[in-house]
């Protein structure tokens, strides 16, 4: 009997002891709800490629901050919606998001899907960012002040170009795919190249499942142009460009869009983009990059590029400005997502830095692109940065 | 003069892809009567199968493609018996297996994204991307692949449908399926043979294709639809309809392509306009069927 009542009580004591030290020693990050970040990605269609690889830096970024400490004392929590890069469902998903609480939305699916979403984010009053997205009109088809754009909009990528290669070419072809994004960028390098006067001789777009595109190249090689600029995106149709390309002795430079950044492509067609000179926002040698690189590759065991960069920044620049708003508050992180200055991200080349101006919900640097070349089917370091050499 | 060449070599590669999904097509629906959208998916699968027997086991090409083919011709065949056979049994109209089958397109490909991923993948091709220079002309090496391979699948499946007493029992169900059965014919093996062999035919065109854009698991909605409008061009009834209808069908986009005075991509309208045209002119086809349907 003895023997029983000394264990219930140490039994109970240890349990109050056990029960007090929780308590004493829970880190007040614990006490507080997690502040929700929603998510709207692709996983299953046109834009997973891309989405799939943003959600990595996204993950990697926020369990970065939380194992610091999390932002203003309580953890990040992600919401993840799949809007199957469908733009109706995307502003769905977006709705479900606002009704369950998160202060901030990442649209990482494609930019038709991020156009719709808006709809949701303006009604709903939620901040809302694309991180990589390039189409020159997300700010404005619709005035909503919740969106914040922070990829590298086409036309900065095409005027990047054209200050690299531009006095080279008076003739060149376009080239693109009948992605909405494709050929969206298109259009921006249209403007571009005819702002440059440079003539386009050749403007064939790629329809989406195309089995062959010879008959387009044959049209690009009988009017005979110095240089071909690539605005396209699908990965298969890029693929199989490069082949036909080669095996038709084709010798212009090809000149690509951010698109050719993704380094599957030198898995789908190794040795086949030699000398292909693409605009790129990842600046390797940027000491924001190495240290990401650094993060990232000891989680996955290989080499970031910018896709994951992206994702990284989008929820580092979310945390940033909740840390300047000082609550998880929707109007407060408007306010200061929109008051960002000089921030330092990972994306960009060396010295430039995101801002948004008060006039404007862009904010990637004008002169924040780099151009990179592709050598020994690996991606090399950047030649040119930014508007200027460097 | 080069630019001729090069389009028919062009037409002949792509001719034999679209023959190849009309075919799948076909010999799905002659026996059956039921016009199965998910041959595109077939194709998806077996360039996906080809991608873990050629690119990830590093198997001989020859054994690997055959035995990515019997992976998507097994699928095929229990697709047949899990889905379609018990709504035929049940006396269940046409249309409930044709719906059922439109399902099927999304299970196969959400499977394909969850089993192989969303990011395109590299098939290696059989003899690499070299050029058999021809005079004037150099045939890209993989598109004199996929036009020997098809023609002799293509050849191999109108030998036996015209040459063997199986291929008689295929024709004997497409023409009258209670007579056929009355007479012997087992219609469950020919069914699930039938399956099997449009998954594997349509496995053939995928397998050929992946080398040259790479394998994805949205690659077979185009297939699917270059493949209807084959079969429509050349007539739901016969392997020369198939053959004919993707050479026609793969001729008039390339010379839209090349030569009307619009952007390429408007290419991407012709196979509907065909299938529109010669459903409102000659529903039957460039060649009909033989017997009753």
């Amino acid at each position: 009997m003895t023997k029983t009542r000394l264990t219930r009580r140490a039994l109970l004591a240890g349990t109050a002891a056990a029960a007090t030290a929780a308590t004493l020693k829970a880190p007040a990050i614990a006490q507080n709800a997690p502040i929700k970040i929603g998510v709207i990605t692709d996983r299953v269609a046109n834009s997973a490629m891309w989405a799939t690889l943003m959600g990595e830096g996204v993950e990697l970024a926020t369990k970065q901050v939380n194992d610091a400490g999390g932002v203003l004392g309580r953890r990040i929590e992600l919401a993840w919606e799949d809007d199957q890069d469908r733009p109706d469902v995307s502003a769905t998903r977006a709705r479900k998001l606002i009704g369950d609480g998160v202060v901030m939305i990442l649209s990482l699916s494609s930019s038709t899907a991020a156009q719709q979403a808006q709809t949701a984010t303006l009604e709903g009053k939620v901040p809302h960012m694309s991180p990589s997205h390039s189409a020159d009109t997300l700010t404005t088809r619709l005035n909503n002040p919740y969106f914040f754009q922070m990829g590298p909009l086409a036309s900065f990528q095409i005027r990047t170009l054209m200050a690299y290669a531009g006095t080279r070419f008076r003739r060149v072809a376009l080239l693109t795919d009948n992605s909405a994004l494709g050929t969206v960028n298109a259009t921006s390098f249209r403007q571009g190249l005819q702002q440059g006067n440079i003539q386009i001789v050749a403007d064939e777009t790629f329809e989406r499942g195309v089995t062959d595109v010879t008959p387009a190249l044959q049209r690009v090689r009988a009017a005979n142009p110095e240089g071909i600029f690539h605005a396209g995106i699908l990965g298969a149709e890029m693929a199989l460009f490069f082949r036909t390309y080669h095996q038709m002795g084709l010798r212009q430079p090809v000149l690509g869009s951010f698109n050719l950044s993704i380094p599957t492509y030198l898995d789908l067609v190794p040795g086949l983009l030699e000398g292909v000179q693409f605009i790129d926002v990842y600046d390797d040698v940027k000491p924001e990059v190495v240290d990401f690189a650094n993060r990232y590759k000891a989680v996955h065991n290989k080499d970031p590029f910018s896709l994951p960069a992206y994702g990284y920044d989008g929820i580092m620049l979310t945390v940033d400005a909740l840390r300047r708003a000082g609550a998880p508050d929707r109007e407060k992180l408007r306010d200061a997502m929109h008051a960002t200055r000089n921030y330092t991200a990972v994306i960009g080349a060396r010295g430039t830095t995101i801002g948004f101006a008060p006039d404007r919900r862009i904010g990637f640097p004008e002169n924040g692109c780099v151009v990179r070349t592709i050598a020994n089917n690996k991606h090399g370091h950047a030649v040119w940065r930014g508007l200027a050499a460097s | 003069m080069t630019d001729l060449l090069e389009l028919a070599v062009s037409i002949l590669e792509a001719g034999g892809i679209y023959a190849l999904m009309a075919l799948a097509y076909l010999v799905v629906l002659r026996p059956t009567g039921i016009i199965n959208f998910a041959v595109g998916e077939w194709a998806t699968l077996a360039s996906f199968f080809s991608v873990a027997t050629l690119g990830w086991w590093n198997l001989p090409y020859i054994p690997g493609a055959v035995l990515a083919l019997a992976g998507v011709a097994a699928i095929g065949a229990l697709t047949e018996q899990a889905t379609v056979r018990p709504m035929i049994e049940r006396g269940a109209p046409i249309l409930t297996p044709i719906l059922i089958l439109l399902g099927m397109v999304v299970v196969y490909r959400e499977a394909a994204a969850l089993g192989f991923g969303t990011q395109n993948l590299r098939v290696p091709p059989p003899l690499g991307f070299g050029r058999i220079d021809l005079g004037p002309i150099a045939i890209p090496m993989q598109s004199a692949v996929v036009i020997a391979v098809s023609g002799i699948m293509l050849a191999g499946t109108w030998a036996f449908f015209e040459r063997t007493i199986w291929g008689k029992a295929f024709q004997a169900v497409a023409i009258d399926r209670v007579a056929a059965g009355l007479m012997g014919i087992n219609l469950r093996l020919v069914a699930a043979f039938s399956f099997a062999g449009g998954a594997a035919i349509a496995g053939t065109a995928g397998v050929l294709q992946a080398p040259l854009t790479s394998a994805h698991y949205l690659m077979g909605l185009p297939l699917a639809i270059k493949g209807f409008s084959a079969l429509v061009i050349g007539g739901v009834g016969r392997v020369e309809g198939c053959i004919l209808g993707g050479l026609v069908l793969a001729a008039c986009e390339r010379l839209v392509m090349r030569y009307a005075p619009i952007p390429s991509g408007f290419a991407i309208g012709v196979p509907l306009l065909l299938m529109i045209l010669f459903l409102l002119v000659r529903p039957t086809g460039l060649i009909g069927a033989r017997g009753r349907t």
